[in-house]
């Protein structure tokens, strides 16, 4: 790990103590773990605070991990500092239930708005305190969030001739 | 020998269908639908190496209601499958419709939950070109076609009893 | 007695000439001043990133390119690079120089493209003649290199596709000996014309906060003047090597925008030059087994190949479980893909940061308080490709 990856893991584990739960380093990518109460907190320290100063906030994906229950969504927030050129992953998990959510952090990082938006689009992830909280790409009418794992991608099967009189079958 | 000799040089001679049918191929409209990566290919083919201005099809009109042709370019989404009814119910008759590149003809590489499996589920089609995205040479050859099928028309014909095979 | 006004709300639809494509903007107007707005997506939403998890690794590379399909070869580069990386595998140097090449053609054309219909919308209607002649060069050089003019799904897990063919460099020359001069006749048509000057100075003002905080990248990002550019930052596939500048602005209107992007393309041709001198010869794939296809004279002939061969196509290989985010510089801003992988021979989760779906959130930010034919100079100012903003 370079000196300024070990200067930020220090900062961060001396500010949030026990809530960041670990890290890993994988061929020059710097990922943290957090617990998903602080990052709220998280984003506005490495927002304002002068040592950190990441001032970009390049993406948030969500992942879903449906093999396990307690951690089922994982977030990754990818955070860029343009003046020390360091980038960092920011992964959290959030449980299986009814309605899984998060605290938004829009309000520290306005770019994260559409972000947010599409990861509740496309998994369901409630964002609390965003503004305007709606579907974005896919159909208003759309029942169910396509990217977890258990909304089936309605493959049609191709019609040849023998089936071409037939309505189109969906396969899985 | 015939009527031909008799009459002097400014007469023409001709049926009113084969009249109708060849004004309405020279100077058919095309309306700009395009909708993702066929789009850019059909207008390689307004610019200026593959013209297409040649067929009288240069100005491509971005209101329905003053166009013929639609040339339905790229994947139709299942949002934008009600836009498209209501575009080619705004045009007015008689018209046309191209299906350019595989997604329009049959949902092309994309076969899942967002893409409409081909625009004939939703409007009557004319002419399939098949590509991804064709080349513009293969779009003038469906025009061409098209001409060819607009040739066979009658005055008399509604929609329903158009020619379905472009040549014989 | 008091006059009371509303607002007026006018669709912009999503059928438009002006719009680069089906994007849908809702304006809310004072007379003509715009209050705000809302740009409504997902005309063309193709679920690209679920369709993939569906797929083997090499068969989801056609795909990348239909997502932003002005650069289809910048969107095949991102991908294949972050699974070389997951796979731990390193290529030849003659790939990363034919790769740094073909990527700087493919800037080329999307800026081509940009200016062609920027200048549609202002008014300029010969641009876009002119810039799709000039493009037409470009697209023969795609179709020699992989046969296809647009979608050319070229750069392959390992390396290239086919080897470059024996006209290549001859083809590049001709780019190279007709476009600065072609790019000398644009600038001089517009730079300092008076209508151009007056539609897009002023226009669509972002500061450099601003813009960081909404998470704006590329050139939208340069010309307010932050320099961040992803192939000096965090160099890929061999641009360490390359001697290049990048261009910024000053004020973060849509003229600076247009200067920066002028400026790349002058760039682009410089770093063009240097990978066409310097590429070195060698194999056109990495040498890894049960990964990267054998070459086809060994296929032919061997059994060992053969098999390979059978089993890369038929059963894919599997990538060490992992995750890993691959950001480059695409025409358009950071392009990242992030896949994360479980072991198998399909990805787990395939995401990609679109740039311009991002860039496009600064819309309401640029147009307000702007008159509505601001909000075309606007929108072509971004440069969005709806294919990327929808996915």
């Amino acid at each position: 790990m370079t000196p300024a990856e070990e200067g930020l893991l220090a900062l961060l584990r001396e500010q949030f103590g026990e809530a960041v739960t670990g890290h890993e380093k994988f061929a020059d990518q710097l990922s943290v773990m957090v617990a998903g109460d602080i990052v709220f907190e998280l984003a506005r320290f490495l927002k304002d605070d002068e040592a950190a100063g990441f001032e970009l906030l390049s993406d948030i994906s969500g992942v879903d991990w449906i093999n396990r229950p307690e951690h089922r969504f994982e977030l990754v927030y990818n955070f860029y500092s343009v003046k020390k050129n360091l980038r960092v992953l920011v992964r959290t998990t959030i449980p299986d239930g009814d309605t899984p959510s998060i605290r938004s952090i829009q309000p520290v990082y306005p770019g994260a708005d559409w972000l947010e938006r599409e990861v509740y689009d496309m998994l369901g992830i409630d964002f609390e305190g965003h503004p305007d909280l709606r579907r974005i790409i896919t159909p208003d009418g759309l029942e169910g969030w396509p990217h977890r794992k258990d909304f089936p991608l309605m493959y049609e099967a191709p019609q040849f001739s023998y089936n071409k009189d037939l309505p189109p079958e969906i396969v899985k | 020998m015939g009527l031909e000799e008799k009459i002097p040089d400014s007469i023409v001679l001709t049926t009113v269908d084969y009249l109708v049918n060849w004004s309405r191929k020279s100077s058919m409209w095309p309306f700009g639908f395009g909708l993702a990566c066929c789009a850019i290919e059909m207008i390689s083919t307004f610019a200026s190496h593959f013209d297409l201005s040649r067929f009288g099809m240069e100005i491509m009109r971005p209101s329905p209601r003053q166009a013929d042709l639609m040339i339905v370019a790229g994947r139709v989404a299942n949002k934008m499958a009600p836009v498209v009814k209501r575009l080619y119910d705004q045009m007015p008759n008689p018209k046309w419709v191209i299906s350019m590149g595989a997604c329009a003809s049959c949902g092309g590489i994309f076969n899942n939950y967002a893409i409409l499996q081909g625009v004939d589920r939703i409007i009557p089609v004319d002419i399939y070109i098949p590509g991804c995205p064709p080349r513009p040479e293969q779009l003038i050859e469906g025009i061409m076609r098209l001409h060819e099928k607009v040739m066979k028309e009658s005055i008399r014909d509604t929609r329903e009893k158009r020619p379905q095979r472009a040549s014989a | 007695m008091t006059m009371a006004s509303k607002t007026m709300t006018l669709n912009l639809g999503p059928q438009h000439p002006a719009t680069h494509g089906v994007l849908r903007v809702v304006l809310e107007l004072d007379g003509e001043t715009v209050i705000s707005a809302t740009p409504h997506l997902g005309y063309l939403h193709t679920g690209i990133e679920k369709t993939a998890e569906d797929k083997l690794y090499y068969k989801v590379i056609p795909m990348t390119d239909r997502m932003d399909y002005l650069a289809p070869m910048s969107n095949n580069l991102g991908y294949v690079l972050t699974v070389e990386k997951l796979l731990g595998i390193d290529v030849p140097e003659k790939v990363k120089y034919a790769r740094v090449l073909l990527t700087e053609l493919t800037r080329l054309n999307s800026h081509l493209v940009w200016l062609g219909t920027h200048a549609l919308d202002i008014g300029a209607m010969s641009m876009l003649l002119y810039t799709f002649r000039e493009r037409e060069m470009i697209l023969d050089i795609y179709e020699a290199v992989s046969g296809q003019r647009m979608m050319s799904t070229y750069f392959r897990i390992g390396g290239l596709a086919y080897d470059l063919p024996a006209d290549f460099d001859k083809k590049v020359k001709k780019v190279l000996g007709v476009l600065p001069e072609k790019m000398r006749e644009y600038e001089d048509l517009l730079s300092n014309n008076r209508i151009w000057i007056k539609r897009l100075t002023g226009v669509g003002k972002l500061t450099a906060e601003e813009a960081l905080d909404l998470s704006v990248t590329g050139p939208m990002l340069r010309s307010t003047g932050v320099k961040y550019d992803v192939r000096k930052a965090q160099a890929y596939s061999g641009y360490e090597k390359f001697d290049f500048e990048i261009p910024v602005g000053a004020t973060g209107d849509c003229y600076d925008r247009y200067l920066v992007r002028m400026e790349e393309m002058r760039q682009s041709l410089r770093i063009i030059t240097q990978a066409l001198a310097g590429m070195p010869s060698g194999p056109h794939r990495a040498h890894v087994p049960g990964v990267v296809l054998p070459p086809k004279q060994d296929v032919l002939t061997q059994m060992e190949a053969m098999i390979f061969h059978f089993k890369i196509i038929t059963e894919g290989f599997k990538v060490p479980a992992g995750s890993y985010y691959q950001p480059i510089e695409s025409p358009k801003g950071e392009l990242g893909y992030y896949i994360v992988s479980d072991g198998s021979t399909k990805p787990y989760r395939m995401r990609v940061r679109p740039p311009s779906f991002i860039n496009l959130q600064a819309l309401n930010t640029m147009v307000t308080g702007g008159l509505i034919a601001d909000v075309i100079t606007c929108i072509g100012s971004i440069d969005i490709v709806l294919g990327e903003v929808d996915r």
